[in-house]
């Protein structure tokens, strides 16, 4: 209940103020020079439209020279997904899109915000038109890979000399000391498991970019209880090539212990 | 004049955490330097028993401590806290690359 009239206040704010500098808010710019609508699909239910020039087009929406805040996570998140949605709208129409950041607004000055928008259309156009031409035909992909702790952790173990040793003695010790043999054999595995990461992350990343267009490293998030993200990879890849990354991934999915998480197609929102 | 409103167990409990974080990482550089004096040979058997001793019962005394006064939950949050903070500043520095969008950032948020 709080949520809803917190959100009807920004809103409200957002919309009340009549004098207020005009503005419009910029999702992507497609390569496409229709003039039309998307639809009511917006942030906060705005029409998405275009505005075309020389063969592009930029899908705005009307709004006041000012950025969305909001101290609400939610709402914020509300809005966040609604941009993703018409950047997603516009690629699926057009194929070829470059999304903006969240909260692009280009606002009036002595000329509108729209003549403002076309004269930026202009000033970039050669660039803009550069990195349609790099972004043809590719999408990007989310690829994380997470192992499972406990599995790791067994594998390792048994394969270090040293730690099987340490493993016995400690059965032996009176508690004091094989609380402080415990603690090293903690130290030891938590060595040999990070050699470990980074060398199966060498050897995944040298798997993965054969297969792809460009690759960004992105940093590892939380997993899920026992699970440790490995990497988190934002992949530009072609239509092409998707097959052969699709069948390392799965490859690699199927090895004991792995999982691997595989989101796409998505507007190249790391690679504009 | 604004009123403070503070809920009293919210308020003993988020001290309580930070407090048990504290001595818990205070725990750990204990534990760190027992390891690092153990690992260097500059330790008898005998002492090493009763440092272990010491530290087992240290952490046994948190536990409990966290158990019976409800603060576990605060305790972690605080720690994950200060993981990311730590984890967000060597990111940074480890990665050049963040420089720049960290600066982007920046600029729009100093532009609004």
């Amino acid at each position: 209940m709080e949520q809803n009239s917190e959100t009807q206040r920004e809103s409200a704010a957002r919309t009340s103020s009549g004098s207020e500098q005009a503005g419009c808010y910029v999702y992507c710019v497609a390569r496409a020079g229709e003039q039309g609508s998307l639809g009511a699909i917006g942030i906060e239910g705005h029409e998405a439209y275009t505005v075309p020039h020389k063969g592009l087009c930029a899908v705005i929406h009307d709004c006041p020279a000012r950025p969305y805040e909001s101290t609400d996570p939610e709402v914020a998140g509300v809005w966040v997904l609604a941009h993703h949605r018409v950047v997603e709208a516009a690629w699926k129409r057009w194929g070829n899109v470059l999304p903006l950041t969240f909260n692009t607004i280009i606002a009036a000055t002595e000329k509108s915000a729209e003549e403002n928008l076309v004269a930026w259309l202009e000033t970039e156009y050669d660039s803009l038109n550069g990195r349609f031409d790099t972004l043809a035909g590719k999408s990007e992909y989310v690829v994380q890979v997470s192992w499972d702790a406990a599995v790791i952790t067994g594998t390792v173990a048994k394969a270090s000399p040293e730690i099987r040793k340490l493993e016995e003695e400690i059965g032996s010790k009176p508690r004091g000391l094989a609380y402080m043999y415990r603690q090293k054999l903690g130290k030891l595995l938590k060595k040999e498991i990070e050699a470990k990461a980074e060398k199966e992350f060498k050897a995944l990343y040298d798997t993965i970019s054969r297969c792809v267009d460009n690759i960004h490293v992105e940093k590892t998030k939380e997993d899920q209880e026992g699970r440790q993200m490995l990497m988190n990879l934002s992949c530009l890849v072609s239509t092409e090539r998707y097959p052969d990354m699709e069948a390392e991934l799965a490859k690699l999915g199927n090895t004991e212990g792995y999982f691997v998480r595989l989101a796409g197609p998505l507007p190249p929102y790391s690679f504009c | 004049m604004t009123k403070l409103d503070i809920n009293v167990n919210d308020l003993k409990s988020g001290v309580l955490g930070l407090v048990v974080a504290l001595v818990e990482i205070i725990k750990e550089v204990l534990r760190l330097e027992a390891m690092r004096r153990m690992e260097g040979g500059s330790l008898t058997e005998e002492e090493l028993e009763r440092l272990g001793e010491a530290l087992m019962e240290l952490d046994a005394a948190i536990e409990k401590l966290k158990v019976e006064q409800g603060i576990v939950d605060s305790v972690k949050a605080v720690r994950d806290g200060l993981d990311s903070v730590v984890d967000d500043f060597l990111d940074t520095m480890l990665n050049p690359g963040r420089w720049t969008q960290q600066a982007h950032q920046e600029h729009s948020l100093g532009a609004e």
